[in-house]
């Protein structure tokens, strides 16, 4: 595996304008180096389509043309403009945090450009439900961001934000299942299905919980599990 | 379908959408954000999918415009139509998970690299796989319990370009969804 001698940074930058109202440039540049090559990628906003959507993560874009290495993603998050093709630059960093040695943590990275990229939060007026996860998670910025339950099953979604910042990355979902004598089962991980750096903070939390999702809660989030969950979702829904 | 007959399900499309109260489309949300959940996507999402899916169908009732057209039974009652979105927004949520490679020399490859068809399709055959899938999947979730529902969202997102069933919760979900689609594929009058 490659080792970055440098990066990956996100450094101000000047980029014209491109002739399509639906991408802005973001004046920003995600830059890294390996031992053989230095990398410089200009970024991009994409407006949402709908006024009322919020941006996010996936909103933040490069082009095709400057892609450094082979890349998956949705094709939901791909726009094809008149000028060129544009990718998340979510996968990007996801692949480049995979392919190579970065010693740069990913939260370092994440912190940096949420404190540069105005992404609001993506719950909206939601609150987050904090103090549930035992300190190690806390303290590292992990919190439960919502909770569902589908008859039997519950899900609870973790996030990761900054200090101080507003913007919650989505860090990957589990899922407790209820035995026949009605306790919890200790949990199991919801396969991600997107890519992105939800991934790499997932993996982070997998580490942590040592296998089961239940070791991630502390003591008031394990009474919030067997009590406190709301019944609705697909509960309320009738086929 | 003549145009005329477009005309009066357009109509009467619209006036099922002007039914949805806000409480609906919580309903319709919250129905969302629980499929993104179970699929690992953010459930933050559920609002914009359901947006989505509501535009879809907007766009559907103009002639000549991509979009989603609902059949005459999709509008009967309010309930068939509130589950018709609900197959629309599963639909929504399937695409997301999709998955589209490109490589660093700017060629895109295929998508669900793993499981694609040898030597691809020709483009009659890619019509009536799509056609098939338009065919096959509402039916499958009007038969299905709920449990097999995420099962059947990720077939829908690679069944033109794989012929397995991904395995998702319990692996005998995927022979259930399999024994479903035969049955739903008999009704149909087979395999053309």
């Amino acid at each position: 595996m490659r080792k970055l001698i440098f990066g990956p940074f996100f450094v101000s930058s000047c980029a014209p304008a491109l002739c399509c109202s639906e991408i802005v440039p973001l004046s920003l540049q995600l830059e890294w180096a390996d031992p053989e090559t230095a990398v410089s990628i200009p970024l991009f906003l994409r407006r949402p389509r709908i006024s009322t959507f919020r941006v996010r993560l996936e909103y933040v874009l490069f082009e095709l043309s400057r892609l450094p290495f082979d890349v998956e993603c949705s094709p939901s998050q791909i726009v094809e403009i008149a000028s060129g093709t544009f990718l998340p630059m979510d996968a990007l960093l996801k692949e480049l945090y995979t392919n190579y040695k970065v010693d740069r943590p990913i939260f370092a990275s994440l912190a940096e450009m949420a404190s540069l990229v105005p992404l609001p939060n993506p719950k909206g007026h939601k609150s987050v439900l904090s103090q549930l996860l035992v300190p190690d998670a806390e303290n590292r910025g992990f919190l439960v961001t919502e909770v569902g339950r589908d008859r039997d099953r519950i899900y609870v979604e973790f996030g990761w934000r900054s200090v101080g910042q507003e913007y919650v990355f989505y860090a990957g979902t589990c899922a407790f299942d209820h035995a026949s004598d009605g306790k919890l089962d200790s949990g199991h991980w919801i396969p991600h299905g997107a890519i992105g750096v939800a991934q790499l903070l997932s993996a982070d939390l997998r580490r942590m919980a040592r296998g089961t999702p239940y070791r991630l809660f502390n003591s008031g989030g394990r009474i919030f599990l067997k009590e406190g969950t709301k019944p609705i979702h697909l509960a309320a829904i009738s086929f | 379908m003549n145009q005329s007959f477009n005309r009066e399900l357009a109509a009467l499309c619209q006036m099922r959408l002007t039914e949805i109260t806000d409480a609906d489309s919580a309903a319709l949300t919250q129905f969302a954000e629980c499929r993104l959940m179970a699929v690992g996507v953010a459930s933050s999402y559920g609002e914009d999918v359901t947006q989505r899916a509501f535009q879809a169908v907007l766009e559907g009732l103009e002639i000549r415009r991509h979009g989603r057209r609902p059949r005459l039974q999709d509008i009967e009652s309010k309930s068939a139509f509130q589950n018709y979105m609900r197959g629309v927004i599963s639909s929504t949520i399937g695409v997301m998970t999709r998955k589209r490679g490109f490589r660093s020399e700017h060629l895109q490859w295929d998508d669900n690299i793993h499981t694609m068809v040898p030597g691809g399709r020709s483009p009659t055959v890619e019509a009536v796989m799509r056609n098939l899938q338009e065919e096959l999947f509402p039916r499958l979730r009007a038969r299905a319990p709920r449990r097999l529902l995420p099962t059947i969202a990720a077939w829908e997102s690679v069944f033109l370009y794989s012929d397995r069933i991904p395995a998702i919760g319990q692996r005998k979900y995927v022979r259930e969804v399999q024994k479903l689609a035969q049955e739903v594929i008999t009704d149909l009058g087979g395999l053309q």
